[in-house]
């Protein structure tokens, strides 16, 4: 069979994450490995950018695989790999969720996020080859652990969620209003899901991905305000105050607001000085202690009376508070003075 | 003599609170109180609203139901070998590139320590690391078909190898590229119908035998 000569577009598309991993600097290799002979070949590549593989590919097919290299300790990490071949169908998986975040898909534990997929190319010709007429889509989870940011995790681990066969070709959206990693707190699981296509085993080649894509589930940020409690009395100066937050989702902003009167959910207040911590450059979720000394804070307050403090979050999914403390302030002294004369 | 009383807070909360709202109402037209703005905003979910949440929508949205697969899962039984166990590293003066086994042709003994990494080395691209040492690397093209050890490699080429002081990396399009044995016709015996021996290999991927 004369070799069909494909061209293949490949493109780099590295997790910052990867890249900012201990600080060190990462390599991209794209390497080639034809089917079924086993020659490589290294496709030289920019850090990002596209070029066509000049390298023709055989009959049996070819697999390109995107791997990011570090120097210290010598290791390998595989983004991405694509078999390619003369009849076997062409799939793409997107992931979509409410975070407009680019580098990798990601959401939030209680969000729901939309799976694209789309196939071309599968023959309905009975007497074709198995692997051109259907594939495998396969859905892996893999959660991280306590505080886990999935660096370094071993991908083998990932437990199968399901295998199911897809023989028709076009696109659909898979809706998952949930995510399924494992947890007993649905609000604080962390892990990974994989959504991935496989050609079918046969004489040119054993079954090998065709597409993949994973999401990153962080969990939903808890926090709280020590310094204050509710309906205490504040006479004079002002307490020290201490904002912790735990778990906060990369891309977001924490502050505290304080507004006069009773809480009232969606209230616009002044925010306090000292509490306003940007997360916009964090990949992973991160826990933060925001001391807020009385002299950085005192100001906020104008007038004596019923106030209120709430720890917010501004997330890609919309603005939430996770404490808020009401007190009373009154820092007023009232002399009230007579003078007598005694004759 | 001057005797003081304290007035209760409470009490000149109700006076400061008057004060305020008659300041207020100075400078505001008649009637019009000082606008609260309000925006969206919600508590954080807990677990148990994440759960009916998610239960109420699979009742309302059930998923597609596919065909189960039967078999192994194919992305543990197929596993992608390292990549760097998979490559020779080349490496010098603190700087480093990988290229595919069978794609480094020849290694002179003097430049022996060049193979392998060594502490401290950054990792480049293949174009990087031969630009900055083209002085001791000598690249040599193959075909396609030579690197799957269909075609041998010209006689010249391989004698050239003999006294090259050079590490030689085969290449094709100016990417390393793995050259697999040459795959030898098998030739019958004299005298013995269906017995076959094999040719001399050729001596290349002195790196990676």
């Amino acid at each position: 069979m004369k070799p069909l000569r494909l061209l293949a577009l490949v493109a780099l598309f590295l997790p910052s994450s990867l890249l900012a991993q201990n600080g060190s600097t990462f390599t991209n290799f794209i390497r080639q490995v034809q089917q079924p002979t086993g020659v490589e070949w290294d496709v030289g590549v920019a850090v990002t950018g596209e070029t066509l593989s000049p390298l023709a590919i055989d009959p049996g097919g070819a697999r390109f695989e995107l791997w990011t290299v570090k120097a210290t300790p010598l290791t390998s990490y595989l983004l991405d790999s694509r078999y390619v071949g003369t009849y076997v169908p062409i799939a793409q998986v997107v992931i979509r969720s409410e975070d407009p975040y680019s580098i990798i898909p990601r959401t939030r534990a209680d969000r729901p996020f939309y799976v694209d997929i789309s196939i071309t190319g599968l023959l309905s010709d009975a007497g074709a080859p198995a692997a051109s007429q259907s594939m495998k889509f396969l859905h892996h989870v893999q959660a991280y652990g306590p505080k886990g940011t999935g660096v370094g995790i071993d991908r083998s681990l990932a437990t199968l969620d399901s295998q199911v066969m897809m023989s028709e070709n076009g696109t659909q959206t898979l809706t998952y209003v949930i995510n399924s990693i494992a947890g007993s707190d649905r609000s604080k699981v962390r892990g990974e899901e994989r959504f991935s296509f496989f050609s079918l085993a046969d004489y040119q080649a054993p079954e090998s991905q065709l597409a993949s894509q994973f999401i990153q589930i962080w969990p939903v940020s808890d926090g709280a305000i020590a310094g204050i409690t509710d309906n205490q009395l504040i006479r004079f100066a002002l307490p020290s105050l201490t904002m912790t937050v735990n778990d906060v989702y990369p891309g977001s902003h924490v502050f505290a607001q304080v507004y006069k009167g009773a809480p009232a959910l969606g209230t616009v207040g002044t925010i306090v000085p000292g509490s306003s911590k940007n997360f916009a450059s964090e990949t992973v979720p991160r826990d933060e202690i925001l001391p807020i000394p009385t002299a950085t804070y005192d100001s906020v307050f104008d007038s004596d009376g019923q106030w209120t403090m709430e720890l917010l979050i501004e997330t890609p999914f919309g603005l939430e508070r996770l404490d808020h403390v009401t007190f009373m302030l009154d820092r007023t002294i009232e002399m009230n003075g007579t003078v007598t004369t005694i004759d | 003599m001057i005797e003081g009383t304290l007035i209760h807070p409470t009490i000149m909360n109700s006076i400061t609170r008057a004060a305020l709202v008659l300041a207020a109402a100075a400078t505001l037209p008649s009637g019009a109180a000082e606008p609260v703005k309000r925006v969206v905003m919600r508590e954080a979910p807990t677990h148990d609203q994440i759960v009916e949440f998610a239960r109420k929508a699979k009742e309302e949205n059930p998923m597609p139901v596919f065909t189960p697969a039967a078999g192994e899962d194919p992305s543990k039984v197929n596993r992608l070998g390292d990549l760097i166990s998979r490559s020779d590293i080349l490496c010098f003066q603190g700087r480093a590139t990988l290229v595919p086994k069978r794609a480094v042709l020849h290694v002179p003994k003097s430049l022996s320590g060049r193979l392998g990494m060594q502490e401290g080395s950054q990792i480049e691209s293949w174009t990087e690391f031969l630009n900055a040492n083209r002085g001791w690397i000598r690249t040599v093209a193959v075909t396609r078909i030579q690197a799957e050890g269909n075609d041998p490699m010209p006689e010249a080429v391989l004698k050239s190898f003999v006294k090259e002081q050079r590490v030689v990396i085969a290449t094709y399009q100016e990417g390393p590229i793995s050259v697999l044995p040459l795959k030898v016709p098998e030739t019958p015996v004299a005298g013995e119908p269906g017995a076959k021996v094999a040719a001399p290999v050729q001596a290349i991927n002195v790196a990676t035998p």
